[in-house]
């Protein structure tokens, strides 16, 4: 049955409902979990040197921690229903823009490397699952056994060694050339020459994982009797594969692309760092290690919510390719 | 002689003295050293965003990096960190340290334009430094009276002396802000703090990009005639130590002070084209090792000694500072020469002796059982700063050879705030402290009786009424002579308690490029960046 848009929306309205409970646990769960550990921001804001009681009790006091963990937990669930993700201790800002300031940085990030892993994986997966144990087959395999292997950290400094020290192509650190602060066009090229690096360590795992599920899925499907129909047929074996193969055996490759998406938040705070790349996973870190709890907290949330998001995605483009898969 | 041989002489003669005078001191200067020049951009590394800019009320390093280019204090400190004058063209102490005199600068104006007076002089050290400042509210404790009497001139009395007190007077510890944009507001939350500084300083802030960069701007009415030279400073937000390394290397930072500096990398960059560098950019700073004096073995001071004997510190200079500095020699920093007492030396009290470090802990009742160990320890360190896991390891691997078993834990500073000086739930730590330019700023912390808990305070629960009458004293005269006196009684009684001990006198070092001069003019590597200047620049600004 092919969806319609009512079965749609209340799918969606459905899904939104049942998304509620899971982020109000989420949230108390992270500040339960935070909160309890061991830490001081307030040590963070007065720097390295014994501050005098009255100062720490001043800013406990301001920032509301020397109220009962519960109570700062109400306080907290209050201003989230109000659509106020709190303030920064360290940063002296509202969370929410904190996060908005960075979030683009990380979409730009986490974006290239989804849809490079993406088209890049399921590309070099098919042309694998085509023709089995030939040399490109092989190589798929080395390439995801590196690619799962290697932590983004190590990675990530060996491109840099090798790449922009070594070879001096690309830049190092940052988003943007400082020394030359370009505008326009200069500026675009310049975001685009500083993205490479990072894009290319966190594409990395996701790139192999998704080669290595496209290969899989598409070997089953090949092996499927319509393949076989099409092929008597006398389709050409490229229509064959890509018409009629690839859109079933995207299911899996869907769910894994899906899966890629929280996963690439998480992995894109050790990029950020090793790149000094300005988005929310270098605030997430620069938080945890001053014990910022509302930063951290709504940066929990944001990915929590990105991931639902993804997942809601994920559900409906089941739908899309297949439709036998029902909303109910 | 003809012609050609004088000049090869000469050649091989103003050679042999550059390479004498490279090897002789702890310094590649720059290319040139001539008139300093106008322009270019100095790109310099910072940790982590400045929570905000306002130093006066925190002694957060990211703050005090960035705030120290938009404020002044009265005095900076020289390269031999005596005072110099900064927002204060001079000074007058009067009645042996009881009051001084500043008279202010004539052409100090603030950012916005207004003119800098001795009422924000008054108004910061009132209204911020006296109230919030972590270091400066001690010195300013014993303040009666700060007068204005004219617009250049501050008065300040104090009931009691307080010997470092224009030490503490720098921007790092205390710089100056405008009253007119602070008066009538809540200090800690104005918006001044952290969204549109203004100061008297070298340069403006024109652009924070968090987690990215902050640009300054040249101030062109800075009141030190024809300074800054650079037309930018840029702070580059990098976190990650190795990546500001390769950023350094690349040329995409021209400056890492020492606190980003990996020093293992010392070695391999020292002689590399392109950089330049300097050791002991800032005051002296040492890394210690504590006893818990309140549980466990080390309460008993016989264990302590044999464990103090049992301690290669030649190794742990060279494993943990990759032999930057010296081998602690008593309780105070040797780099104090006046404070110093070189007849207490633990290398006479306590040279590294694992045989008879072990026999002390024979007597001491603790004998070695059937399985080769004495006693269990723990031992916490903070993870972040990588000099002090690599002192511990070297610590626990000595106590090992005498039968002491160390479980070392290395953890994140919040948690060793919270094993360490919290709950003093350690038996032995390696802590890394700075002496703030002054044994009564930075290292009375160390010793002296404290039941506060709070960080960075004594964690040892050693207390000893002699000793804090004796740092008392200390920071309570002005002449040195006399303020070293103390100091030198206090170092035997700690030397023989040793419930803390020096482990290692570490020596900082900075890297630029070459492209640029200018650097180090202060002791400490926050300030005076108005003298730094781009070889490539203009003649005029």
């Amino acid at each position: 049955m092919k969806p319609t848009s009512i079965t749609l929306s209340t799918f969606i309205l459905r899904r939104a409902a049942q998304a509620i409970p899971l982020l109000l646990g989420v949230v108390i769960v992270n500040f339960t979990i935070i909160h309890l550990a061991p830490g001081n921001p307030v040590q963070v804001l007065v720097g390295d040197f014994p501050a005098p009681p009255e100062v720490v009790q001043t800013l406990r006091h301001d920032f509301g921690l020397d109220r009962p963990l519960w109570d700062q937990l109400i306080i907290y669930l209050g201003k989230l229903l109000s659509g106020d993700l709190g303030y920064s201790f360290g940063n002296r800002q509202a969370v929410t823009r904190l996060i908005l300031e960075r979030l683009p940085a990380t979409v730009l990030l986490s974006g290239t490397a989804l849809l490079f892993a993406a088209v890049a994986g399921v590309a070099l997966g098919v042309l694998s699952s085509r023709r089995p144990n030939s040399a490109l087959d092989y190589f798929g395999s080395v390439f995801a056994l590196l690619g799962f292997s290697m932590p983004v950290f190590w990675l990530g400094q060996l491109l840099i060694i090798g790449v922009s020290l070594g070879l001096g192509w690309l830049p190092a650190q940052g988003m943007v050339s400082l020394r030359a602060d370009p505008s326009g066009w200069g500026r675009v090229l310049s975001i685009g020459q500083h993205l490479i690096l990072p894009a290319a360590t966190l594409v990395m795992g996701f790139l192999a994982m998704n080669s290595r599920v496209a290969r899989s899925s598409m070997l089953e499907v090949l092996r499927q009797d319509y393949v076989t129909v099409a092929r008597a047929k006398g389709l050409s074996e490229r229509r064959v594969v890509y018409r009629h193969a690839l859109r079933n055996a995207m299911i899996p490759i869907v769910t894994v692309v899906g899966f890629n998406l929280g996963f690439l938040l998480a992995g894109s705070a050790f990029v950020e760092t090793i790149f000094a790349w300005p988005g929310i996973g270098r605030l997430l870190y620069d938080s945890m290690a001053a014990r910022d709890y509302p930063v951290i907290m709504g940066i929990f949330l944001v990915v929590c919510t990105g991931i639902v998001l993804a997942n809601l995605l994920t559900d409906l483009a089941y739908a899309y390719l297949d439709p036998r898969v029902r909303y109910d | 002689m003809n012609t050609k041989w004088i000049v090869v002489v000469r050649a091989c003669g103003v050679m042999a003295l550059a390479l004498l005078f490279g090897v002789c001191t702890p310094m590649r200067p720059g290319r040139a050293a001539d008139t300093p020049r106008y322009g270019g951009t100095l790109i310099k590394a910072l940790g982590a965003n400045p929570p905000m800019f306002n130093s006066a009320i925190t002694a957060d390093h990211m703050a005090v990096s960035a705030g120290c280019l938009l404020y002044n204090g009265l005095i900076f400190l020289d390269r031999e960190g005596n005072p110099k004058p900064e927002l204060a063209q001079a000074w007058e102490v009067k009645r042996g340290g009881l009051e001084f005199v500043f008279t202010l600068q004539p052409n100090a104006k603030w950012h916005d334009g207004k003119p800098f007076t001795s009422a924000d002089v008054k108004f910061t050290m009132e209204e911020m430094l006296a109230k919030y400042h972590p270091r400066a509210k001690a010195a300013l404790a014993d303040v009666t009276a700060i007068e204005t009497p004219d617009p250049r001139t501050v008065i300040i009395k104090f009931s009691k002396v307080f010997a470092p007190f224009l030490q503490v007077m720098s921007c790092a510890e205390a710089p100056i802000l405008p009253k007119h944009l602070y008066e009538g507001t809540d200090v800690l939350k104005n918006p001044h703090n952290t969204d549109t500084p203004v100061g008297t300083g070298p340069f403006k802030l024109t652009e924070f990009v968090r987690g990215d960069h902050l640009t300054f701007v040249r101030n062109p009415d800075f009141f030190l005639p024809g300074r800054p030279y650079l037309d930018r400073l840029i702070l580059k937000i990098i976190p990650d130590a190795s990546g500001r390394l390769l950023a350094f290397e690349k040329g995409e930072l021209d400056y890492i002070e020492t606190t980003y500096f990996p020093k293992q990398e010392h070695n391999r960059l020292k002689n590399k084209a392109g950089f330049q560098w300097k050791l002991d950019t800032t005051v002296p700073e040492e890394n210690y090792l504590m006893f818990n004096t309140e549980r466990g073995p080390a309460t008993d001071k016989r264990v302590r000694q044999a464990l103090m004997m049992a301690i290669d510190r030649k190794l742990v200079l060279e494993r943990a500072a990759f032999g930057l500095g010296g081998p602690g020699r008593n309780p105070i920093d040797s780099r104090f020469k006046w404070a110093f007492n070189p007849e207490v030396d633990y290398d006479k009290l306590y040279p590294y002796d694992p045989v008879r470090a072990g026999r002390l802990l024979d007597a001491a009742g603790f004998p070695k059982k059937a399985d080769g160990t004495r006693f269990s320890m723990s031992m916490v360190v903070m993870s972040e700063q990588p000099d002090l896991p690599a002192s511990a390891e070297v610590v626990r691997s000595n106590w090992k050879d005498v039968g002491v078993d160390v479980t070392l834990d290395a953890v994140e500073r919040q948690v060793m705030y919270q094993r360490v000086y919290t709950t003093r739930n350690y038996d032995a730590t390696v802590q890394s402290y700075t002496s703030a330019g002054d044994p009564a700023i930075g290292i009375h912390r160390v010793y002296k009786t404290d039941t506060s808990r709070n960080p960075w305070v004594n964690p040892t629960g050693y207390s000893n009424a002699t000793v804090d009458d004796l740092l008392l004293k200390a920071s309570g005269v002005v002449d040195l002579g006399e303020r070293g006196k103390f100091y030198k009684q206090a170092q035997k009684i700690l030397a023989e308690d040793i419930p803390t001990a020096v482990l290692i006198e570490k020596s900082s070092v900075d890297y630029a490029s070459d492209k640029f001069a200018g650097f180090w003019e202060s002791a400490t590597f926050f300030n005076k960046f108005d003298g730094v200047w781009w070889k490539a620049g203009r003649e005029k600004p």
